[in-house]
């Protein structure tokens, strides 16, 4: 097959994560497929280009990998007919509903399951109890309020989000289970905030941890992250490039604590 | 497989998960062991991880 | 060559392999096993797929995005969440004092239940040191002069074989001359799947001096004379009656309680260090809260995440508190010094009307409500608020939050209502608006 050296990257095959570019792609199950994995019986559509026969090549080994957790008949195994249904996809239809995606999505974690995204639905469940757990511990204090509105919030968030990715999924257009955070190389240029928040945040637990560090006694630097952040922009600006949208959380996202404590403690 | 076909992931890419369930369960069996505690060790995981993601940036890059 | 191929079959042989050593040899701790070595099982399941990747990288396959898939990572959560499930089921009530409401779990073993008697002769004053078996164990010290024990202990095994065969080659003993006593677990041949804990009772000579240490379960010494030292970990400590000093020193989960102790208690916690002259009434200090009623100072108490409840103190008091509520009664007059500091958390200071004392208390952000009046003055600077000054001549209260409010008010006038208005005078004003910041337990003290 002739391929372009460089071809746009359009998504990756939900069973192998094969990245597929325009004329690999297949829709099937409101979700995108390489051709070896299309579901069969499944109309699927190539958007354009050659059509490849689907059993014409050779089983990657990558494809097995991430069915290893699945039913034994692999559904992403191309058996030619009846396709055991999808892990994520209600059996009954081909499309999920997102009305149902919605009202799972109240449920935290069920809703991405639903629409096929295990990591995400299990994320969803960590950070809802981690939530939970910081509020009930009383250990938030006056920061108590925020962690409270950050849960409501995180909750709406879930199902809005449910809503939209299968949505997206009876459409036919391409997920991505962690759009920015999950390091597909679309952009490989941008500066790497998610890993270095990670490792930063990570370090600050950790010696928070080990008693080298106070987080409390240390939060009272929070505005150190606004100049971080500043200085981040401006590096920016001075490269020539543009300030990526995403995971902008290092800086701001700490609230003026001082306010919230004074509201917190005044209202007796 | 013509080899001019793009590679679905990184080496980095693909290395991550399984050195994540590494770090893990290194955490865990430290834990049993007696030695450091979950609770206090945790964050490693996230350094971990962010290392990892910095390794696959500049491996992209 | 497929990444499924490898790991479902290994992971399917391991759990045949676990399951055939239960059946041909039941009496391997498998639940012990289990619960220490999972973790090894992620590991291996690790490596296995990094291998996997490392493979297909040299061979020049195609890699994929994922190393391990949402499903896989799913697995795993489950893996994890029952793994770390039974290692804490078998181990908390052990190793981390965390107590478990339904008690000891043990998956795979059954409890046996053996009598203990002994009985030494002791001096009228000895030294008897509790070594570090598992289980409770209840000290009464009473006028003869010997040790007696008494209980039973507790074989944790597979089967009935296994227990008596562990009674015989084990007892609870008392060894040592007349001065200095020695009560232990005696194990032959330990074997490390069998669990022996212990229920018994002491009798000691009233003259005693007792030094236990714990690994598990809880402690009553009541009545003795000699001195009391408690290291190690456990669940509920209780100390009655002891007339000499007492310390105790290590990861206690229950709650430590001292009564009618006669001489210095000191105390060395993972949370909370305190340090108190005298308990003629009751302290007691667990996860979350001290509480104390009629104790004698000069006392310092230290403590990273407690509330503090000290009503009826005397003399001297230092506190210092990361977080916490602080509530504040000493119980006559004249007081004295005082000081307090928390860096977060509310501070009530009732005292005794009539009181004479210097203030110098001080918020980082928070309000101070004062019902002593005129002789103290407060000052606010941005969030920050101050209160001194003198009422009569006493000793120096000193109180210091970074956050949170502080309220000092009259604690044994609040029998009469007209004291409500009292009460909110002095109350601070801000923005020339006078605010009521009379402390809820306040109104409910005048409610009384």
């Amino acid at each position: 097959m002739e391929m372009n050296p460089e071809p746009k990257i359009v998504g990756y095959c939900r069973a192998c994560g094969k990245a597929l570019d325009e004329s690999t792609v297949r829709n099937a199950n409101g979700t995108i497929y390489c051709a070896e994995h299309v579901p069969s019986q499944v109309q699927w559509t190539a958007p354009a280009g050659p059509i490849i026969d689907a059993t014409s090549q050779p089983p990657s080994p990558a494809q097995y990998t991430s069915a290893a957790f699945h039913a034994p008949h692999s559904p992403y195994a191309y058996t030619g007919s009846q396709p055991p249904p999808l892990p994520g996809t209600p059996a009954a239809g081909k499309n999920g509903s997102p009305a149902l995606a919605f009202f799972l999505g109240m449920i935290p974690g069920v809703g991405a399951v639903y629409n096929g995204q295990y990591a995400k639905g299990l994320i969803h469940v960590i950070i809802v109890g981690a939530l939970i757990g910081i509020i009930d511990s009383g250990e938030a204090r006056s920061f108590e309020p925020l962690f409270g509105l950050l849960l409501a919030g995180f909750w709406f968030y879930m199902a809005f989000e449910a809503y939209h990715t299968a949505k997206r999924r009876n459409l036919g257009q391409p997920l991505v289970e962690f759009p920015g955070f999950g390091g597909h190389p679309e952009q490989p240029s941008r500066f790497p905030i998610g890993p270095v928040v990670l490792i930063g945040l990570g370090l600050l637990f950790l010696l928070n941890n080990l008693d080298l560090l106070d987080i409390r006694k240390a939060m009272k630097y929070w505005p150190a992250a606004l100049i971080v952040y500043g200085a981040y922009m401006l590096w920016i600006r001075l490269m020539g490039a543009s300030p990526s949208s995403a995971n902008t959380s290092a800086g701001p996202a700490a609230p003026p604590s001082d306010s919230a404590s004074a509201t917190d403690t005044r209202s007796l | 497989m013509s080899p001019s076909q793009p590679r679905a992931g990184t080496f980095a890419g693909a290395a991550r998960g399984p050195i994540l369930m590494i770090v893990i369960g290194v955490l865990f069996a430290i834990d049993h062991a007696g030695g450091a505690v979950i609770s206090r060790t945790w964050p490693v995981i996230l350094v971990a991880l962010g290392a990892m993601k910095l390794w696959e940036y500049g491996a992209r890059k | 060559m497929r990444g499924r191929s490898i790991i479902g079959p290994l992971l399917l042989m391991a759990l045949g392999a676990v399951l055939l050593a239960r059946n041909l040899y039941p009496d391997l701790p498998i639940g012990e096993y289990i619960a220490n070595y999972w973790p090894y099982l992620l590991i291996f399941w690790g490596v296995m797929r990094l291998g996997e990747v490392v493979a297909w990288s040299t061979k020049g396959h195609p890699l994929p995005s994922h190393g391990v898939s949402g499903g896989e990572w799913f697995a795993i959560f489950f893996l994890i969440l029952f793994g770390s499930g039974i290692h804490a089921a078998r181990n908390f009530p052990r190793n981390f004092n965390v107590r478990v409401p339904w008690g000891d779990v043990d998956i795979f073993t059954e409890h046996y239940d053996y009598p203990v008697e002994a009985t030494h002769a002791a001096a009228k004053a000895p030294q008897i040191t509790i070594e570090d078996f598992r289980g409770d164990v209840t000290v009464k010290g009473d006028g003869e002069n010997a040790v007696k024990l008494t209980g039973h202990k507790s074989i944790g095994a597979m089967n009935k074989e296994s227990a008596d065969e562990s009674n015989g080659s084990s007892a609870f003993e008392i060894t040592g001359d007349e001065a200095n006593l020695i009560i232990r677990l005696r194990e032959d041949r330990p074997r490390p799947q069998v669990r022996i804990t212990g229920a018994l009772e002491l009798s000691v000579p009233k003259g005693a001096s007792i030094r236990a240490t714990r690994r598990s379960g809880d402690l009553h010494i009541r009545g003795v004379d000699g001195a009391v030292r408690v290291e190690g970990r456990g669940s509920d400590i209780d100390l009655e009656a002891i007339n000499g000093p007492v310390s105790v020193d290590g990861a206690f989960a229950g709650t430590v309680r001292a009564r009618n102790l006669t001489k210095q208690m000191s105390f060395n916690g993972r949370n909370t260090q305190f340090t108190v002259t005298q308990i003629p009434g009751e302290l007691s200090v667990d996860a979350g809260d001290l509480t104390a009623t009629d104790i004698v100072g000069p006392m310092s108490i230290t403590s990273r995440s407690n509330d503090l409840r000290l009503t009826g103190f005397t003399n001297a008091l230092d506190v210092t508190v990361q977080r916490g509520d602080l509530h504040l009664e000493p119980g006559k007059l004249p007081l004295g010094p005082m000081h307090v500091r928390s860096r977060s958390g509310d501070i009530q200071l009732i005292l005794p009307e009539g009181a004479q004392f210097t203030m110098d208390a001080s918020t980082g952000s928070g309000d101070i409500s004062n019902s002593f009046g005129g002789g103290l003055q407060v000052e606010e600077r941005g969030r920050r608020q101050t209160l001194k000054g003198a009422v009569g001549t006493g000793s120096a209260i000193e109180i210091e939050t970074n956050r949170g409010d502080i309220s000092i008010s009259k604690g044994s006038v609040l029998s009469t209502p007209s004291t409500t208005a009292d009460s909110v005078t002095g109350s601070v004003t801000k923005d020339g608006v006078t605010k009521n910041t009379v402390k809820k337990s306040v109104l409910e003290k005048v409610e009384q």
